[in-house]
């Protein structure tokens, strides 16, 4: 989803203004995505420049107030973006794997300690995670919570592939580090033998 | 709140021929009344071990396991027997239904095998078969049901006795990931409603999440141990 599909989307329900937009779209990003007001007041200019959504002037209690409305371009837009399946792959921009880069070779065993750290972090967020989803089954079920409860999967999901990641990184550093000390060994003993 | 089971230090040795095998090297450990604690580990971690030394199933070789501060070591086998009756709860990944008898009366087993059953007893577990769903399933044969609701006849079974501890091993192992969700939720509403204490044996970091506190087992000791709300979410 980007901001400017989900100004589209909430607009399409409903014309409103900013400061409600900003309000839906939280809530649907259920806290994942921290969008500020000045992302959405810029992406409204841009939708408005576009032809994609209409400004009007609400008068509430004496202040002027700008409400948007979406226009039929806007949800033709919206109804395009909505049917195609998103191309783009997850961005894999790993602040962990940045540092791995920078850390090998000089320290094994301080990489390894980083990794199960990092693991134990991601572990410890999946528990809270799924603390959230077990508390919003209790809550029976409605449209908004089925969403919710997706969105919290693809949390855990992510988050379990990380751990399963950490946990393939530092198998492979292990295995790796005894090949090298068994060609060592080979080394020496050829050493010895000359 | 008082530890519902200590482990301390406790050593398993197997002896495969002339060489042994040590299952559990050491291991200390505490678990609270009322919490949910998730093992992990590979295989041959110990992790199954240590489940059936707290659940009186085996004895350690040396060190001591004790449940409500009695040492089940000083206890003798009608003991340990009525301690496996009537506190501790097992499932199983394999869910061991016995195949000939319908849900129902493979959940009131452990209550007909301990003598315990009365109007009052089996009551109580019409009231366990509707918590976990099985209302309309209970004069069904294991045959006849799918893998998730074989699961919970295996929980209603385990609850039926009102254990003040449950042992779960691998209990999603052989279920999808949606059921599998299902099942971890029974085992937390038996944590959050009837104050159980929970130890489960996991290899998945999705259903260990459920744990209030993991841990990781690594040739037989405490490798890992995570506290579940320690994290600093988003």
């Amino acid at each position: 989803m980007s901001v400017k599909h989900g100004l589209l989307g909430l607009l399409a329900r409903k014309p409103q203004n900013g400061y409600e937009l900003k309000n839906a779209f939280d809530e649907i990003a259920g806290g994942f995505w921290d969008v500020n007001f000045g992302q959405i007041y810029s992406t409204i200019d841009r939708l408005v420049k576009d032809g994609l959504i209409t400004a009007s002037s609400e008068d509430a209690e004496g202040v002027e107030r700008r409400v948007y409305q979406i226009t039929q371009k806007g949800i033709q837009e919206f109804k395009d973006w909505l049917d195609k399946p998103s191309a783009k792959v997850r961005p894999l921009r790993d602040e962990i794997f940045v540092k791995l880069a920078f850390m090998y070779p000089f320290d094994k065993e301080a990489i390894l300690q980083l990794l199960a750290e990092q693991r134990q972090l991601y572990l410890a967020k999946m528990a809270e995670l799924t603390r959230k989803k077990y508390l919003l089954s209790r809550q029976g079920g409605s449209r908004d919570m089925l969403m919710t409860d997706l969105l919290l999967d693809a949390a855990l999901f992510h988050a379990e592939a990380d751990v399963k990641w950490l946990e393939h990184c530092e198998a492979k550093l292990r295995g790796f580090e005894s090949i090298q000390r068994e060609e060592a060994l080979e080394n020496d003993e050829i050493g010895l033998d000359q | 709140m008082a530890n519902k089971v200590e482990v301390k230090d406790v050593f398993k040795t197997y002896k495969r021929g002339k060489a042994e095998f040590h299952a559990l090297n050491g291991i200390s450990l505490s678990i609270k009344e009322g919490e949910f604690l998730a093992v992990m580990g590979p295989s041959g971690s110990g992790k199954s071990t240590l489940l059936h030394l707290i659940g009186a199933l085996d004895k350690p070789t040396s060190g001591e396991v004790f449940i409500d501060g009695v040492s089940l070591s000083l206890l003798g086998d009608d003991a340990l027997s009525q301690i496996r009756r009537e506190k501790v709860g097992f499932i199983f990944q394999q869910f061991n239904l016995l195949p000939t008898l319908t849900a129902r009366e493979n959940i009131l087993l452990p209550l007909r095998i301990a003598g315990k059953s009365s109007r009052e007893t089996e009551r109580y577990a019409d009231e366990v078969i509707e918590a976990v769903g099985l209302t309309n399933w209970s004069s069904n044969l294991p045959e006849e049901m799918s893998g998730g609701q074989m699961q919970r006849v295996g929980i209603a079974r385990a609850l039926a006795i009102r254990p003040s501890i449950i042992l779960a091993d691998e209990p999603t192992g052989n279920l999808d990931s949606k059921t599998s969700e299902e099942i971890l939720n029974l085992l937390k509403d038996c944590q959050e409603q009837f104050k159980q204490t929970i130890i489960m044996v996991i290899h998945d970091a999705k259903a260990a999440a459920y744990g209030d506190r993991i841990i990781r087992l690594k040739d037989g000791q405490i490798d890992e141990e995570v506290e579940a709300y320690s994290a600093n979410l988003i």
